[in-house]
């Protein structure tokens, strides 16, 4: 069943079930977020992505663009006052709890927020989108990591803030952060992961070496994950992918 | 708490992970406090992530990761206790206690918390000790009924039934300007009229003055 | 206990009921609502039986302790029947006196009767008083002459009628216009049109589907759900299986807040009850249609009582709202068509289709119907619940039946609708109460706490409270809401502590609009409410604050001194001893003077002194 619609007055039929945002990206109209990432569900956190919806007839609402469904004769405005102004005090009030985070101040700066309004202490790049605790439970489906408290003092951590049981050390919480505030890197034998500061350390790993060239490569915690998910115990070859990739 | 003990929760729970608050009301109601390997347990029990358990742990209020003390005070922080000076009665009771809201002596004596409104606005500024509430609270009140808990003269903490003659507690209730003077009762002491007391003290002789009680 | 199976069955069983009541017969009601057990009235309930037996009177007066009567100022409080006289603030040691006396001899005691605040004058009888006399207490009147452990006191009133007129001569499509017809508005805060609620959940195709009673009465001072839950159980299920079987859903959960212990052992008791006489469960009253019901208490969070949030934790996950795009009626509590309302919402329901729409729609104004229980609470005479039609205006609450602010103070504002609601000025307490007049003026109904505040109380302090609060119970999922309610907490903290700037309110009331527009929720969205309304209407404390550094009210410490007026101080010391500092010096009986430069403005030296000797600048 199609839908037909416009945003900033351009019309587009889509399937039923789209929301605003991938209707927008077919036009090729860029609205900005955060929190989005195409590889899970929309999580409506950061609020970046807002515009104003309308039906015509006297309704409109402001609504975030990324789970939003459209519906037949909805109006999109994706840059009118009030989504201007509002997004532009949300960036502002993300910049100045973020200041040090580059992909913040580009989004900010090109929507025309250049400087915080409110300070903070530097230092903490987490804007609490979500996305890597829901790539993790959703994409990896370990659930590793996640939320802890609430209000201003929500927090990314790992249970009890020790190392979690379940991590396999894939990174894709890395790949995934738009402020690139996680990080994982290999340090000799060792892989550790790490947010913000590398005593901040989320798990450490002992990497199993490859069988062909001996450089420490995969964590423990990694082959028993993919065996266990493709059902194949112990027949995994432990190859790194300079050395040809693992038998699969 | 046994793990024994969890299983019989979790049973009863039919280890349902929708109904996991209730299970961890259950195992704090035992337990005074949710123990790490606990909810370790439970996580693999129930197959829930150990990060949403986490999560809802430091989430709701009325979980405690940490052990509490062995009375727990709560002081309600609601918009009507709010009025008639609610925060400075909590400035009170940390002074007293030397801990801040939401934490607990290093003596396992006392867990200090705030609470957001128990329904008894009547009686505020209401401070719940070990589960009574005691209504119509003051700083000079609530410091008194301290001093007696360190004592442990108190025991445990009894309802306060409405006082006929309420004590002077300015935050709470002024002397109505329209009605007599009501007699204003301190312990040990009878009240006298303020010009009898300043006559008495003419008359007698001088003495050294005491350092003031601290 | 044999099941109810027949209307014959119910009618013979309240006939009987009602016939072994004798209504001259000596009687002792006691409110035993959360408020008065913290009062003692337990104790004094304890006092009375060991007095009756005392004077063998055990078998001839009954004592029955009741749910909140409403009157929480005065607790705890006697009504003794068949003379309806009404004792207040009884203690322990009054019992003797009220048996010998009052039970024995018939004379009344006049220092235990309510006395009207400006003329001095007693009175007697409970309906007489102002406070009771005003009101209109259709749903709350129950809790009075009712044990809310006993089954068999809620059907001699008349209980379960309703559900038995509902089942069985009315269909689900004729229920919900009869609630259409009723105009009842969701009491909860949204003020939903519930017919139109229910109607849109029936609507909804789904094998299964579920009903909540959404307890979580999270706004501080308002504990009218509380009271209702622990004073009549059996109205709010009996009103739930009516619903559900209007809306076609077969379980049900009434979430109750963690703090409410009383509520969630009173409704617990009244499930199983209802169960065993067939009013709930397994083929209800024989018609066929099964319906239950579960209690869930909630983790202490306030974000809980929004609907998604509180269906999350009904599903173990932490209390985080989702986007309503798509309605709860549609998909809610795991994925299925939800119809949540509130405590009195559901208690509405059985008065409705028992007494039919137009006597209820007879009652309030046009576009909001019926009465509203209000937690009158704050600077006030007369703290408790006030059950009134809507319409009636603030005054009338406030000075009428409420008794106006004690100690001679002047009234300043009356908050309503909780974190979510503003606050009013003196100038509109001619202001009819109603979901549409309250949003006019900024404010909104809310759940129905009204919290007074006199010329005690700094506004900019009222608005730093809230915002603190909603920080605090924020889930802090979404940007506006979590960064917006920190900057505006920091914004007010420093304006209290006299380091306000003049861009201030304009950078608050930037951001509020800007939590109005972007907030996922309405714990979001209208979180600024206080701040706006303040700013709106009490500019002027904003502006002392900032522009004078000083706080008209006396309530920001660091803008106040104390000083001790040497021509009033007879040096007691009774200040010196309680200083926490200490900061005061002075000989006895000589005029004393506070060390302004340690000074931590903590108060107690004012508290303590008994001659007016220290002053507040």
């Amino acid at each position: 069943m199609t839908i037909s619609l416009t945003i900033d007055g351009t019309p587009i039929e889509v399937k039923k079930g789209t929301t605003i945002l991938k209707a927008a990206h077919q036009l090729g109209i860029e609205i900005p977020s955060l929190c989005h990432n195409e590889a899970v569900e929309p999580y409506g956190a950061c609020r970046v992505c807002i515009v104003e919806a309308a039906d015509g007839k006297g309704w409109s609402r402001i609504v975030t663009s990324c789970n939003y469904e459209v519906f037949d004769g909805l109006q999109v405005n994706t840059h009118s006052e009030q989504v201007t102004d509002t997004r532009k005090v949300i960036l502002d009030l993300i910049l100045s709890s973020h200041p040090e985070a580059k992909a913040v101040q580009e989004l900010a700066t090109r929507y025309g927020v250049t400087k915080p309004s409110f300070v903070s202490q530097p230092g903490d790049d987490c804007i609490l989108c979500g996305l890597c605790v829901r790539v993790c439970s959703e994409v990896v489906g370990v659930s590793a990591l996640g939320f802890a408290h609430r209000g201003t003092t929500r927090e990314l951590v790992t249970p009890f803030g020790e190392a979690s049981p379940t991590c396999i050390g894939c990174g894709s919480c890395v790949y995934v952060c738009p402020t690139q505030c996680l990080h994982i890197t290999d340090e000799g034998n060792r892989r550790i992961l790490y947010k913000q500061r590398r005593e901040n350390v989320f798990k450490e790993f002992d990497l199993l070496p490859c069988t062909a060239c001996g450089k420490p490569f995969l964590p423990r915690e990694q082959l028993a994950y993919v065996e266990k998910k493709f059902d194949l115990p112990g027949q995994l070859a432990q190859i790194c992918s300079s050395c040809g990739g693992r038998k699969l | 708490m046994v793990l024994k003990q969890v299983d019989q929760i979790l049973k009863h729970y039919k280890y349902d992970s929708a109904d996991i608050i209730a299970i961890l009301q259950d195992v704090q109601e035992g337990h005074r406090f949710l123990p790490q390997d606990v909810l370790t347990y439970i996580a693999d029990k129930v197959n829930i992530s150990l990060s949403r358990i986490y999560h809802l742990a430091t989430f709701f209020k009325a979980f405690s990761l940490e052990p509490r003390g062995r009375h727990v005070l709560h002081v309600c922080m609601g918009t009507a206790c709010h009025v008639r000076g609610a925060p400075r009665i909590l400035d009170a009771v940390e002074r007293s206690l030397k801990i801040k809201a939401g934490t607990t002596a290093s003596d396992m004596s006392y867990t200090l918390e705030t609470v957001n409104c128990i329904g008894a606005c009547a009686m505020g500024p209401v401070v719940v000790v070990d589960g009574r509430a005691q209504g119509k609270m003051n700083s000079l009140k609530a410091e008194r009924m301290l001093q007696r808990m360190k004592e442990g003269e108190a025991g445990e903490a009894k309802p306060v039934v409405v006082e006929k003659k309420e004590a002077k507690g300015k935050v709470v209730q002024r002397r109505p300007r329209k009605q007599a003077a009501k007699k204003i009762e301190k312990p040990h002491k009878k009240k006298k009229p303020v010009a009898k007391v300043r006559a008495r003290a003419s008359r007698t002789p001088k003495r050294p003055a005491k350092r003031a009680r601290r | 206990m044999e099941k109810i199976r027949s209307l014959r069955q119910l009618e013979e069983l309240q006939r009987s009921l009602v016939s072994k009541t004798d209504p001259d017969a000596p009687t002792l009601t006691l409110c035993g609502g959360t408020g008065c057990r913290a009062y003692g009235c337990l104790e004094v309930v304890s006092a009375f039986r060991q007095e009756l037996k005392k004077h063998k009177l055990s078998r001839k007066v009954a004592i029955r302790t009741t749910g909140c009567h409403g009157f929480c100022e005065k607790g705890p409080m006697v009504l003794l029947s068949p003379q309806e006289i009404f004792y207040q603030q009884v203690s322990e040691a009054d019992v003797p006196e009220i048996v010998e006396k009052t039970l024995i001899n018939g004379e009344t005691i006049d220092r235990l009767l309510y006395k009207d605040p400006l003329t001095g004058q007693s009175i007697v009888k409970e309906f007489d008083i102002p406070f009771y006399k005003l009101q209109n207490r259709l749903l709350l009147g129950t809790n009075l002459v009712i044990d809310p452990t006993s089954i068999t006191d809620y059907i001699a009133q008349g209980g379960y009628q309703a559900l038995w007129k509902a089942l069985t001569s009315m269909s689900p499509e004729e229920i919900i216009n009869e609630v259409k017809r009723s105009g009842l508005r969701g009491r909860g805060g949204g003020g939903f049109p519930t017919g139109r609620k229910w109607e849109s959940c029936r609507k909804a195709q789904a094998e299964n589907k579920y009903i909540i009673c959404n307890a979580d009465e999270g706004d501080p001072g308002a504990y009218m759900d509380r009271s209702l839950l622990e004073g009549n159980p059996h109205c709010v299920i009996e009103g739930m299986v009516i619903g559900g079987y209007a809306i076609g859903a077969r379980e049900g959960y009434i979430y109750v807040r963690n703090e409410y212990p009383l509520a969630v052992a009173h409704a617990g008791k009244a499930l199983k009850t209802a169960r065993s006489y067939g009013f709930l469960g397994h083929d209800i009253l024989g018609t066929g249609f099964s319906f239950d019901i579960k209690i869930t208490k909630g983790g202490g969070a306030f974000v809980c009582g929004e609907s998604t949030a509180l269906m999350a934790s009904l599903e173990g996950r932490p209390g985080e709202p989702r986007a309503k795009y798509i309605h709860t009626a549609e998909r809610g509590l795991f994925d299925r068509p939800t119809n949540l309302n509130n405590v009195e919402t559901w208690a509405n329901v059985p008065l409705i289709i028992l007494n039919g729409s137009s006597s209820f729609a007879a009652l309030g104004t046009d576009g909001s119907k019926g009465t509203k229980i209000f937690s009158l609470v704050g600077k006030i005479n007369n703290t408790g619940l006030v059950e009134v039609p809507m319409g009636i205006t603030l005054k009338e609450i406030i000075f009428d039946i409420g008794g106006g602010i004690p100690n001679g103070k002047r009234f300043k504002a009356v908050q309503t609708g909780g974190p979510s609601g503003g606050c009013i000025p003196e100038n509109l307490l001619d202001l009819r109460v109603d979901f549409d007049e309250l949003s006019k003026a900024g404010s909104m109904m809310g759940s129905g706490g009204m919290i007074v505040m006199d010329e005690d109380n700094c506004m900019v302090d009222v608005a730093r409270y809230f915002v603190t609060f909603l920080e605090e119970e924020s889930c802090g999922k979404c940007t506006p809401c979590r960064e917006g309610l920190r900057r505006m907490r920091e914004i007010l903290t420093r304006v209290c502590e006299g380091e306000g700037t003049e861009e201030d309110p304009d950078m608050l009331i930037k951001i509020a609009m800007a939590m109005k527009a972007g907030s996922l929720c309405d714990l979001g969205r209208t979180a600024a409410n206080p701040i706006l309304t303040t700013i709106r209407y009490f500019r002027h404390e904003y502006e002392a604050h900032i522009g004078q550094r000083k706080c008209p009210a006396f309530v920001c410490k660091n803008l106040v001194q104390y000083l001790i007026d040497p021509k009033k101080c007879v040096g007691c010391q009774a200040c010196a001893r309680v200083c926490p500092v200490p900061c005061i010096k002075g000989r006895k009986k000589k005029p004393h003077v506070i060390n302004q430069a340690r000074c931590i403005h903590c108060g107690s030296c004012f508290d303590a002194c008994r001659f007016d000797a220290v002053q507040r600048t």
